[in-house]
């Protein structure tokens, strides 16, 4: 399902600065439209099943907040703000543990959305049905402890 | 799951207060370092902070029906095998480590209803605990990540075999979760987690306590609608961690304790979790069957 979103406010992707090639301490690292071959890396979507622009996360970490980031590939979505926008994504790992979570609230707070590992159709947040249009920070990690972070069923 | 982790220290939480409290009126602004995660050290969860008394209303009724840490362990324990198999069969050699034992709650690191661990907040204000687990593993060949991962909608091949869809690690997700869940179920499990916390916060119960908690934030000089508000404000997100933000961080426990808030807040989730459980009783009762014939299936892998 093609899933426009609601948010077309061309004002408002010029005045989002883009953080290209920032990173947080200990956190993960913005990769823009690739992966660049890092693993893990998370890639969020502007609509869902993994259709128009994305942006991409790599390495393990927190990212307190999406913030000032916009879709960086070129496709539909491209320059509007990742946070509160991503309605899919796709997440590729190096191990079967390794998890991507997407929190309702930035700093990894409220409800949230858990990725398992990298696995074909199974691997995929075809629609971010819990924190979508809510979705405000991330976490990946190395090891199956998202349990307690984020239940999984 | 069963983390144990017990019910509300009022005397352990007066004791904090009255430690808030003496940090909170120096207003000192300056800045503390942020410390180093050390990842080969021991988990921060067993030596630094135990999980909290707070932390034991994070156990609501829908996580009868996620995989236990055990079980996650036992499946782990399957992926790993099938995955190495599946490299093998390219020619290639898959020496990433898994952890061994089953993951433990790392306390502080549920936010659900914003920081709940007293201790954890007093090193960390708002930022998220770091994590043992969250070390590198090694990088892989160009060959290996191909084998490992596929290539999405295209069909490749490595030393002259097809790659499956989502490659080795999508073969064994899909070999054993992917064939033996019920999707629908876990759709439907995943959206009770979700549903019962954006319902709860529209509850008046919830509304009242959390004015209340807000107002006993602001009688200690510190302004926020909501927990979630403070956590996620830019000045408790800084790179570095204030003085401050500790201040604002161990406050805002004192008070969702004072207040009850999380009582409250997790009361009414639990309440409004059993009626949607309750009305989507037939799809969790085959969620939980599909949930033994994935076990099942690992336990069988790994013999």
């Amino acid at each position: 399902m093609q899933f426009f979103k609601k948010a077309a406010a061309v004002g408002v992707t010029t005045a989002l600065v883009s953080l290209a090639g920032v990173s947080q301490a200990g956190a993960l690292s913005y990769s823009g439209s690739s992966c660049e071959d890092v693993r893990p890396c998370l890639s969020l979507y502007y609509n869902s099943n993994q259709q128009g622009s994305h942006t991409s996360f790599v390495g393990y970490g927190d990212l307190d907040s999406l913030a000032g980031y916009t879709f960086a590939s070129n496709s539909n979505g491209k320059g509007l703000p990742v946070k509160n926008n991503a309605a899919s994504a796709f997440f590729l790992s190096k191990t079967p543990d390794e998890s991507a979570i997407i929190y309702f609230n930035s700093n990894q707070g409220g409800a949230c959305d858990w990725l398992w590992a990298q696995g074909g159709r199974y691997s995929i947040a075809n629609r971010l049905q819990n924190t979508y249009n809510e979705n405000a920070s991330l976490r990946v990690k190395d090891g199956e402890a998202g349990r307690y972070d984020c239940y999984q069923f | 799951m069963s983390q144990d982790i017990g019910r509300p220290l009022r005397i352990t939480l007066l004791a904090c207060a009255l430690l808030v409290c003496a940090t909170a009126c120096g207003g000192n602004e300056s800045r503390v370092e942020r410390p180093t995660p050390e990842p080969a050290s021991v988990s921060p969860g067993s030596d630094v902070a135990e999980a909290s008394s707070l932390e034991g209303y994070l156990e609501l009724p829908i996580g009868k029906y996620a995989f236990t840490p055990d079980e996650l362990d036992l499946i782990s324990r399957a992926e790993w095998k099938l995955t190495r198999d599946c490299m093998r069969e390219y020619g290639l050699t898959y020496e990433l480590k898994r952890a061994e034992s089953p993951a433990k709650y790392q306390p502080g690191s549920n936010r659900r209803y914003g920081v709940l661990n007293s201790k954890v907040a007093s090193l960390q204000g708002y930022h998220f605990p770091e994590s043992a687990s969250s070390g590198k593993q090694t990088d892989l060949s160009e060959k290996q990540l191909l084998a490992l991962n596929g290539q999405p909608n295209q069909t490749i091949e490595v030393n002259g075999r097809k790659v499956p869809e989502g490659g080795c690690l999508g073969r064994a997700k899909s070999d054993i979760r992917g064939k033996y869940t019920y999707a629908k179920g876990a759709e439907v499990a995943s959206a009770i987690a979700v549903d019962s916390f954006t319902e709860s916060l529209k509850s008046p119960e919830v509304v009242k306590a959390t004015r209340a908690w807000s107002r006993c934030m602001n009688d200690k000089g510190f302004s926020y609608g909501t927990p979630l508000q403070a956590l996620g404000a830019a000045e408790n997100s800084g790179k570095e961690i204030t003085k401050r933000e500790i201040s604002v961080a161990t406050t805002d426990i004192e008070c969702k304790e004072r207040t009850g808030l999380v009582k409250i807040w997790s009361g009414r989730e639990s309440d409004i979790q059993k009626s949607l459980i309750e009305e989507n009783e037939k799809d969790l009762a085959l969620l939980a069957e599909s949930h033994r014939r994935v076990v099942s299936k690992a336990r069988s892998i790994t013999r």
